[in-house]
């Protein structure tokens, strides 16, 4: 009877436990900053480089290598190429726009308007691999800013380059879509392809477009469309408020990425995680970032996802939104974690059974990092 | 490659937010409108040291979000270099932004407006800016407000991209 009774305890506390999760708050970290290197916003993707540092994009100006158990920024990478020599060695001008120089301009604005950023980066094998793009503006009746030429340059932890490719994106057979190169990219440098939001003439289709290195150039090479008819489509004040863009993540060779709204697999074509996004009338749900848990450090096997759910008032207000981190079961459809995590958030990262994001409280940037097994 | 240029342009008319073209034209002028508004207790007491001044000129202050204005850049540039040039006394040119770490703000104002963060009346603060934007009913929007020395409200120009003319024609 003992026994009996024992058993049942032990049953009914695992199936409490339910899944077995495992999930502690660890000490948060300070971030260093100074006046010369500092986080502009806290970025939307953090990558994991080993046990102690990661990797995220300042405001499309530079790469920060940051060391996560110390708070101290130690690198900052930001490639340094002659973009006039690249453009005139790689790029048919005649057949194309012309770069205008504007270095002359009596209009202070225009003179120092910036000729590049960086869009995304993928980190693998001690490479980084940075999509650049060459802007080209244009002074007539006014400021009109083109992206000219995408470049993706791969280069190691200092920063110094080992290639340069072009990526063709205004190839004639890309008519039909328009590339949103500064909206997440996935790069896999063994097979040299990368994987980028794209979207439709009609501009409400939801796609993900493959590229892949021919003859030195990067081509477009299909695209790979996903359901789209629940999508929401936000007005533009609500748009402007809720920021929605997409976020990729690499899982060995599985690609993932999330419009904001749902978690998809790239090569299984299938929606697998979703916040019932704009069910409900008085706000928005939607995933800003979110990242992969695997059964044990260097398994291929998903055992969870995790991901920031912004809660945004409908209609949105000005600083009204709050963010929880949320940890559903492998296959995505059942929420196991749901804790609130502040209101400035930054994308999340996975790094030796540890979560990694960052908060930005008052003045200060906070590292907090969760166990999770 | 025509075709997609012409895409290109059109969505950059459209405000389309997401692409990275920057686009802004000449638009006709507009007379600034002319709005009465009592300021409650609590907002004059919060602001009483920022919006206040000795002179009878009129008070400019910039309410700015320059995150919800993804092509305003070059305007907000150009109506400072028209605040400074218009020789404005120092005490009657305020700019509030929302919160900001101090790390940041220098290098935003210098940036972004071509500011020295030591020589403009400058507030970086939520609660301000939700003060303000309540008090004055200004929709989230970034603006450009006239006041007189009660701080009442003489125009609300409204910053886009495209209004130059509009947002000239209340700086002398």
């Amino acid at each position: 009877m003992k026994l009996a009774i024992c058993t049942l305890t032990a049953l009914l506390l695992l199936s409490a436990c339910g899944n077995n999760l495992r999930f502690e708050p660890l000490k948060s970290v300070d971030l260093v900053e100074h006046e010369n290197l500092y986080i502009k916003d806290l970025p939307r993707e953090i990558t994991t480089i080993n046990d102690s540092l990661v990797a995220f994009l300042n405001a499309n100006e530079a790469i920060y290598i940051l060391n996560v158990n110390s708070g101290v920024i130690i690198n900052s990478i930001c490639p340094d190429i002659n973009f006039t020599q690249f453009l005139e060695e790689n790029v048919n001008l005649s057949d194309t726009l012309i770069p205008y120089d504007l270095s002359k301009h009596p209009n202070k604005f225009v003179r120092q308007y910036p000729l590049f950023k960086i869009n995304a980066f993928n980190y693998q094998n001690n490479l980084f691999e940075i999509l650049m793009t060459i802007t080209n503006p244009l002074y007539a009746n006014g400021l009109v800013t083109i992206d000219f030429a995408s470049i993706i340059i791969g280069c190691d932890i200092t920063g110094k380059i080992i290639s340069t490719d072009l990526v063709n994106l205004y190839n004639k057979k890309d008519l039909d879509h328009l590339f949103m190169a500064e909206d997440g990219l996935v790069f896999l440098p063994d097979s040299h392809v990368f994987y980028i939001k794209s979207l439709n003439k009609k501009l409400s289709n939801s796609i993900v477009s493959r590229f892949q290195l021919v003859d030195k150039t990067f081509e477009f090479t299909n695209d790979i469309l996903f359901p789209v008819t629940d999508m929401y489509t936000l007005k533009l004040k609500e748009s402007s408020i809720v920021n929605i863009s997409y976020v990729f993540k690499r899982f060995y060779d599985q690609i993932y990425f999330t419009n904001g709204q749902d978690i998809y697999s790239v090569s299984k074509g299938t929606k697998l995680v979703s916040t019932s996004a704009f069910e409900a009338s008085d706000s928005f749900h939607l995933i800003k970032s979110f990242e992969i848990i695997p059964k044990a450090i260097n398994k291929t096997k998903i055992n969870h996802f995790a991901y920031v759910e912004d809660v945004v008032p409908n209609p949105p207000v000005f600083n009204q939104s709050n963010k929880y981190l949320v940890i559903t079961n492998k296959k995505g459809n059942e929420i196991q974690k749901r804790i609130p995590i502040g209101r400035i958030i930054s994308g999340l990262s996975f790094q030796n059974n540890r979560i990694v994001f960052m908060e930005e409280v008052d003045d200060k940037i906070l590292i907090h990092k969760y166990l999770i097994k | 490659m025509k075709k997609s240029m012409n895409l290109i342009i059109i969505l950059a008319f459209m405000g389309f937010n997401s692409c990275n073209y920057t686009v802004y034209q000449e638009v006709s002028m507009k007379s600034a409108s002319t709005v009465q508004v009592e300021l409650s207790p609590e907002l004059n007491l919060e602001l009483d040291d920022f919006m206040s001044t000795d002179n009878e000129n009129t008070l400019y202050v910039n309410v700015i979000n320059g995150e919800q204005c993804f092509t305003c850049a070059p305007v907000f540039l150009m109506v400072a270099e028209k605040l400074v040039n218009a020789n404005i006394p120092s005490e009657n040119l305020v700019y509030i932004f929302p919160s900001k770490r101090k790390v940041l703000q220098k290098d935003f104002l210098k940036e972004n407006f071509g500011l020295d963060i030591n020589k403009v009346k400058v507030i970086f603060s939520d609660e301000v800016y939700d003060l303000i934007q309540n008090q004055y009913a200004l929709e989230g929007n970034s603006n450009l407000l006239c006041l007189n020395q009660n701080k009442e409200l003489l125009s609300k120009t409204t910053y886009q991209r495209a209004n130059f003319n509009e947002l000239f024609s209340v700086i002398p």
